[in-house]
């Protein structure tokens, strides 16, 4: 069979399912000597805020058994830079641009959607509702429904954009927090971010991250990547996802499209292979031809509810 | 030493890193402009711009975690390079 990869997120075509995720690609510059930017699915870059922002101090990392723990702290140069240097350079490569966007309060992602909205690199706007490593567990608003739909709301009255809101596992009900913000205006969900996590060096008694607790993130969050995209597209049917956390193959990828994603992102692979994005998308591609199947949005169809 | 005698000084340092690419933002190194000595350190990426920098533009004090090789439990002695740096 002839296999078409490309798919339809939320009136977005893409040339694949294969997103590159948010702050696991920074802004594509340095990424593009290791592929085309214009083969992947989208570029999903880095969050912006409206002020640059530092990050964190060191260390910002740690190895984990099958994954890591970061705690990078937002470091980015701010939307005026962003729009300046960056979606030039994106654009110019022919990149489909997902702008990732983060505030610490719901003016904060309208005014950014505000900005964005007359910039038309930018093809979709992904809400950074659920980064683990701010200063405030108030800053995560994806941590409650009606804080995340308050964000929305304020973003989809500035928006020219599609909205993928972001969300977190890290809470009792996700599904309540999907449909708060699916309410609310958002036209997709990207689920999941990094899981708060933390270690220990147990030989100087102390963390191993500057910032205490981090993100964990790569194949040991598969499985609850697995779970909350299965979960949420059976309660939310028809509300485009975008799967992702720690893909790292196009088995893990068929993965999350089975249980219903649209498409996937590929986060903490491109840091141990750069080509990961546009190797998954091949690997999946031939995943579907050795199936039989023409286009990844007849897979969830195919996926039997038992075992 | 190389700052008495008026010896341009040049040191290599690093940070853990996660993707040696320049895509993560782990490997930040605080460095500023030994011209302007008021204006906040930026963080660096030791693997793009680095590991090799300007021993004058490394905000010492700023650095992170001591060495692995150091103290051990309720043992942590600084880095002793940040401990130069003090005033």
């Amino acid at each position: 069979v002839t296999v078409d990869l490309t798919v339809d997120l939320c009136g977005v075509r893409l040339r694949t399912p294969v997103l590159a995720a948010s702050g696991c690609f920074g802004f594509g510059r340095e990424m593009a000597g290791w592929l085309d930017l214009d083969e992947l699915g989208a570029v999903v870059t880095k969050s912006v805020s409206l002020e640059p922002r530092r990050g964190r101090p060191t260390p910002r990392m740690a190895e984990t058994p099958s994954g890591m723990l970061n705690a990078i702290g937002l470091q980015n140069p701010g939307v005026e830079a962003f729009c300046a240097t960056d979606l030039p350079f994106l654009a110019d490569a022919g990149a489909t641009v997902v702008a990732s966007l983060v505030g610490r309060s719901a003016d904060d992602f309208g005014r950014l959607a505000a900005r964005l909205a007359g910039e038309p690199a930018v093809h979709l706007l992904e809400l950074n509702l659920s980064c683990p490593n701010v200063e405030h567990r108030g800053e995560v608003f994806a941590a409650d429904p009606g804080m995340a739909a308050e964000v929305v709301r304020r973003v989809k009255a500035a928006a020219r954009q599609p909205v993928l809101a972001k969300l977190t596992a890290d809470v009792s009900d996700l599904v309540a927090v999907a449909r708060a913000v699916v309410d609310a205006g958002a036209d997709g969900l990207t689920l999941i971010n990094t899981l708060l996590g933390m270690a220990v060096d147990v030989h100087h008694a102390r963390p191993r991250l500057a910032a205490v607790t981090g993100g964990l993130s790569g194949p040991a969050i598969r499985p609850v990547a697995v779970r909350c995209v299965w979960q949420v597209a059976t309660a939310l049917p028809g509300v485009p996802i975008v799967g992702t956390g720690g893909v790292a193959t196009a088995e893990d990828a068929a993965e999350l499209l089975l249980v219903g994603a649209t498409a996937v992102a590929v986060g903490t692979a491109s840091f141990v292979n750069p080509r990961a994005v546009v190797e998954v998308a091949a690997g999946l591609e031939r995943y579907l031809a050795a199936h039989g199947v023409r286009s990844v949005a007849e897979l969830p169809a195919l996926f039997k509810a038992e075992a | 030493v190389a700052g008495q005698h008026g010896v341009p000084c040049q040191v290599a340092v690093e940070e853990l890193m996660a993707c040696g690419t320049g895509i993560c933002f782990s490997c930040v190194v605080p460095v500023g402009d030994p011209a302007r000595p008021g204006e906040p350190a930026r963080m660096a990426r030791s693997c793009l711009e680095g590991p090799v920098f300007d021993g004058a533009a490394i905000a010492w004090g700023e650095l992170g975690h001591p060495p692995a090789s150091t103290g051990g439990l309720g043992l942590s002695p600084q880095d002793p390079l940040a401990a130069d740096a003090a005033p």
